[in-house]
């Protein structure tokens, strides 16, 4: 059994949520080269904090401890300021959903959203544009909501931008100490963070951790994603898992390749992503439309 | 030369502080037994996002060299320093007592003096992340683990607390989670686990009437008196030199204390079995 944690990077999205085409994900392309089920618990907008608590739960359950099966793991460690704020549940009180924002409360707030809107603010306050209009934040917040997301950011910052190279440690941990095949990609890098504070990353090369059961893929995904596009600028984030068919191919390469132990044979197959080859996209209004027969289409080079 | 990075564990406190007498340190002793310096960053009160915060400042400053070696106790996670509090002088393990104190009812034990968006940050951080926080020293065990293999620095690392109860009660099976990580010990690294709050909690003769050992008065240095200094420093000394001395904790010699002038001095002292 593969299992699979992470953001939209993992989580099997309905096409039809993103006004897509269906097309096969990665995921199914690794289960049917491994020929080997996968349980995926990927969310969509979810930041570490909870991948791991979901992955805790498990644990903590015994979910892992069968010794007839091999547990193998995929994990995406996303961006660590997406943190799951109890107050993002759905509020019916009016008082959160007050006129002149595009969304309301009442079916609560993703988190990935929450972080957004922060950030919107937080820009607008602390570096405003001179010429740009500003942006406006999707969800209305109370200053009790809004004062907290900036005292943990400001309070924790250190520890939020180099949580996820605690988690690639922590995972290579209980890799080793449980004997599970394990790989582990980041969405995002360190730099630079919310507060333009950038790091020298390259004190930090966990690859060096790699070896026959645990894989740490150092690119991040958001960046490869980025390269699909001719200027490295995502126009349209409707692709699937953010990526188009081809690469879909090539993500499920580099996983069956690391599991199946390919490499230096000639099972081994490719990993070189597709890379700059988007040009524009047409039709992007489809991708909120609810209509399964219309899509969004991509112009490719 | 040996970084030390902790809370009161680690600090380096001026005895005045205390009201005790002063006595040789496990820093000290450590630094004998080894023939080498000591720089210690401990801070009385600070939790382990301070202690990480720290040494990154000096990981990317470029203080390390290939002869550093490090000594980490890992205190509370729920100890947060938060940047509104700075100005207010209020310390992170208060604000923490003061949440617990609200939590529990018992209003009047709060110190701090808090803005009611303060508060609701505190409270809505520990309840967001209480996995989360639950779960960081662990973290910092596996990830400060990799930082000394990647380095080949010699590393200790202790922890103050264990995780269960936490503070919404949940409980864990702690030698579950905990004893695997004990298999990361080698002769590089090795992860202490006893937490060292229990030990310094089982220096003073059980009361009966007391169903946990509690410890009466916090004021020897370090959370620990002049012999168990000793215990700390072979510990430690074990590890970096592959020495054998005794690693066995003195346990429940403390009866009482009681203030003793000296010096024209009020000092605290106490009362041995």
């Amino acid at each position: 059994m593969i299992y699979l944690y992470g953001d939209s990077f993992v989580e099997n999205e309905p096409a039809e949520n993103l006004g897509q085409r269906d097309h096969k994900r990665w995921y199914d392309y690794m289960s049917e080269r491994m020929n080997e089920e996968n349980e995926n618990y990927g969310k969509c907008g979810e930041g570490p904090s909870t991948s791991l608590s979901k992955f805790h739960q498990h644990y903590e359950e015994g979910h892992f401890k069968s010794d007839k099966i091999t547990h193998r793991f995929v994990f995406f460690l996303s961006s660590p300021y997406r943190i799951p704020w109890k107050w993002l549940e759905p509020q019916e009180d009016p008082k959160y959903s007050p006129e002149g924002f595009k969304s309301d409360r009442r079916d609560g707030i993703g988190i990935s959203s929450a972080y957004q809107d922060w950030d919107v603010e937080y820009e607008k306050i602390n570096h405003p544009h001179p010429r740009e209009e500003p942006l406006n934040t999707e969800y209305y917040y109370t200053p009790e909501e809004y004062f907290t997301q900036t005292s943990v950011y400001e309070a924790l910052q250190d520890e939020l931008d180099h949580i996820n190279l605690k988690n690639i440690a922590y995972l290579h941990t209980l890799s080793k100490l449980n004997n599970w095949p394990m790989m582990v990609f980041r969405v995002y890098g360190m730099n630079p963070n919310p507060f333009r504070k950038k790091y020298d990353e390259s004190l930090f090369r966990f690859e060096r951790l790699n070896d026959e059961t645990f894989h740490f893929y150092p690119g991040p995904m958001h960046d490869q994603s980025s390269k699909e596009w001719v200027d490295e600028w995502i126009a349209e984030s409707g692709t699937m898992n953010h990526f188009t068919h081809r690469n879909h191919i090539i993500l499920s390469n580099i996983i069956t390749n690391f599991f199946l132990q390919t490499a230096g044979t000639d099972s081994f197959l490719t990993e070189q992503w597709h890379e700059h080859f988007i040009r524009s996209v047409v039709n992007p209004e489809h991708r909120r439309d609810h209509d399964p027969d219309t899509f969004v289409d991509f112009i490719y080079e | 030369m040996i970084y030390y990075y902790g809370d009161s564990y680690v600090e380096n406190t001026k005895v005045d502080d205390l009201d005790m007498i002063d006595h040789e340190r496990y820093y000290d002793m450590v630094s004998k037994n080894m023939n080498e310096g000591f720089n210690n960053f401990g801070k009385a009160g600070e939790g382990p996002w301070t202690t990480l915060t720290k040494f990154h400042d000096h990981l990317y400053s470029d203080r390390f060299n290939s002869n550093s070696k490090f000594v980490f106790v890992l205190s509370n996670p729920y100890r947060i320093p938060w940047t509104f509090l700075e100005s207010k002088g209020i310390s992170a393990t208060t604000t923490y007592a003061d949440w617990i104190a609200k939590q529990d009812g018992r209003d009047h034990l709060i110190e701090g003096d808090y803005t009611s968006e303060e508060f609701y940050a505190i409270d809505s951080m520990y309840r967001s992340l209480q996995e989360e926080i639950n779960h960081q020293n662990f973290k910092n065990i596996t990830y400060l683990h990799t930082i000394s293999k990647a380095n080949n620095w010699p590393m200790i690392v202790f922890r103050v607390f264990g995780i269960s109860p936490d503070p919404f009660g949940k409980e864990y099976d702690e030698d579950k989670i905990i004893k695997p990580f004990t298999d990361l010990n080698d002769d590089s690294f090795k992860f202490y686990t006893s937490p060292l709050e229990l030990q310094s909690s089982k220096e003073w003769k059980r009361n009966p009437e007391q169903p946990r050992e509690g410890i009466p008065d916090q004021s020897t240095i370090n959370h620990f008196t002049h012999r168990n200094h000793i215990i700390l420093s072979n510990i430690i000394t074990n590890h970096f030199k592959k020495t054998d001395l005794t690693e066995v904790w003195h346990e429940r010699f403390i009866r009482d204390f009681e203030k003793i002038e000296r010096n024209n001095k009020q000092l605290v002292d106490y009362i041995y079995n």
